[in-house]
């Protein structure tokens, strides 16, 4: 599935928990803007922060302090490097050297279950949160070299716990948040880790 | 509501990241070794003119036709190659050969043995094989005006009928004749072919 499609699929999922479940009392969607610091090989890989991430968290209210749901995310990391760079690679038993400027690109899409856990009682203005999430990342790593590409996508297991804080704004709240997104080496690849700090609306 | 923050939320996120905006952010510079040995090859031919493949048209002028092959050359002897005076009487260790695709290629970047391309009619010395069609896998899609330097062992048929040569070493430099600054992207494209190959010094 390419990234357009998984941003469109997401959206589409976006209205239509919105149309079908409606903002009940017993639930909500929390859509959030994220931006990311990439951890560990990620950072040795696209060292940036990243500017570029959307998150769509479903919750259902078990009770006052206690949620489950479902939550997607997409995360974009970029790495440019140097205009004359020089890679080495090999194929088919010849050696090849690539000179040229290089564009690095991850997308890292979590797709998860998710406990939510809300402290202090529903009084109280600003309620802490912690939750964690368990389940899948699908992480596409694309590499253009002049019109060399090279793209590899897989599936990982994922964990992200967060924390945060619910801030009654209206008839909505505020949800800034940073979480930890862990996703352990598929196949050959390296491990995926980076911090996202988001801002969410719930409604 | 909802929707005002999915089209906030969207739109901040959506601006994807930097792509490449001028021609020559698309330059690139490859070499290819095979895992053959270069030892015993000294000296070289090269035929006097750059070889078109296509008909876009887009041809470069004689003047950047006999930089380009200077350039070739220069590359060659300093690295201890010799020039063959006369390959008519003596034949020479490898043939080299630059080539400009004038159209858009399929997997050109091939490697392993050359095969014979029937009917390209190179006038070719009397001994040397004619210009080698391709056999090999494909990795890539050139762009129109990219630049090919290839060396093969003209001594050494793939299957004793003349019809490939072993592939020694090839450099092709993406889409250099195309767009601004020609001369000064196709000198730096192939200066750095040969410094990223120095396996290819006698």
């Amino acid at each position: 599935m390419k990234i357009r499609n998984i941003k469109i699929t997401v959206l589409s999922i976006a209205a239509a928990m919105m149309t079908t479940l409606g903002v009940q009392a017993q639930s909500h969607v929390e859509l959030s803007y994220q931006t990311a610091l990439p951890l560990g090989e990620l950072s040795d890989a696209v060292g940036n922060f990243s500017g570029r991430g959307v998150g769509l968290e479903y919750q259902y209210l078990v009770d006052d302090e206690l949620a489950i749901g479902l939550k997607l995310g997409w995360n974009v990391f970029q790495d440019v490097g140097p205009d004359n760079g020089l890679y080495e690679t090999e194929s088919n038993g010849a050696a090849l050297t690539i000179r040229g400027k290089r564009y690095h690109y991850v997308n890292a899409i979590p797709i998860m279950a998710n406990v939510t856990y809300y402290f202090g009682t529903d009084d109280l203005d600003i309620r802490p949160l912690f939750s964690l999430g368990v389940g899948g990342m699908v992480i596409e790593e694309r590499v253009d070299i002049g019109l060399f590409t090279s793209t590899e996508r897989n599936f990982h297991f994922g964990l992200s716990p967060k924390i945060g804080v619910d801030i009654p704004a209206g008839s909505v709240s505020l949800v800034p948040s940073v979480t930890y997104n862990f996703a352990p080496p598929s196949k050959d690849s390296i491990t995926y880790q980076y911090i996202g700090f988001n801002l969410g609306i719930k409604f | 509501m909802f929707g005002v923050g999915l089209t906030v939320v969207t739109l901040l996120a959506s601006r994807y990241p930097d792509s490449p905006v001028f021609v020559d952010e698309l330059d690139i510079v490859v070499t290819i070794r095979p895992d053959v040995s270069l030892k015993g090859y000294n000296d070289y031919f090269m035929p006097d003119t750059v070889i078109y493949i296509g008909d876009r048209g887009d041809e470069l002028s004689l003047i950047d036709e006999r930089r380009i092959l200077s350039l070739v050359n220069d590359n060659l002897q300093s690295y201890g190659w010799q020039k063959e005076a006369d390959p008519e009487e003596n034949g020479s260790d490898v043939l080299v050969f630059v080539t400009v695709l004038n159209n858009s290629q399929s997997g050109v970047i091939w490697w392993d043995w050359w095969g014979w391309w029937p009917g390209w009619g190179y006038p070719c010395y009397p001994g040397y094989p004619g210009y080698p069609g391709w056999g090999g896998g494909a990795v890539y899609s050139y762009e129109v005006g990219t630049i090919l330097i290839e060396m093969i062992d003209p001594a050494q048929s793939a299957d004793g009928d003349n019809e490939s040569y072993l592939f020694l070493w090839e450099a092709a430099m993406n889409g250099l004749i195309q767009g601004s600054n020609v001369e000064t992207r196709y000198t730096d494209g192939i200066n750095q072919a040969f410094d990223d190959s120095p396996y290819l010094a006698r």
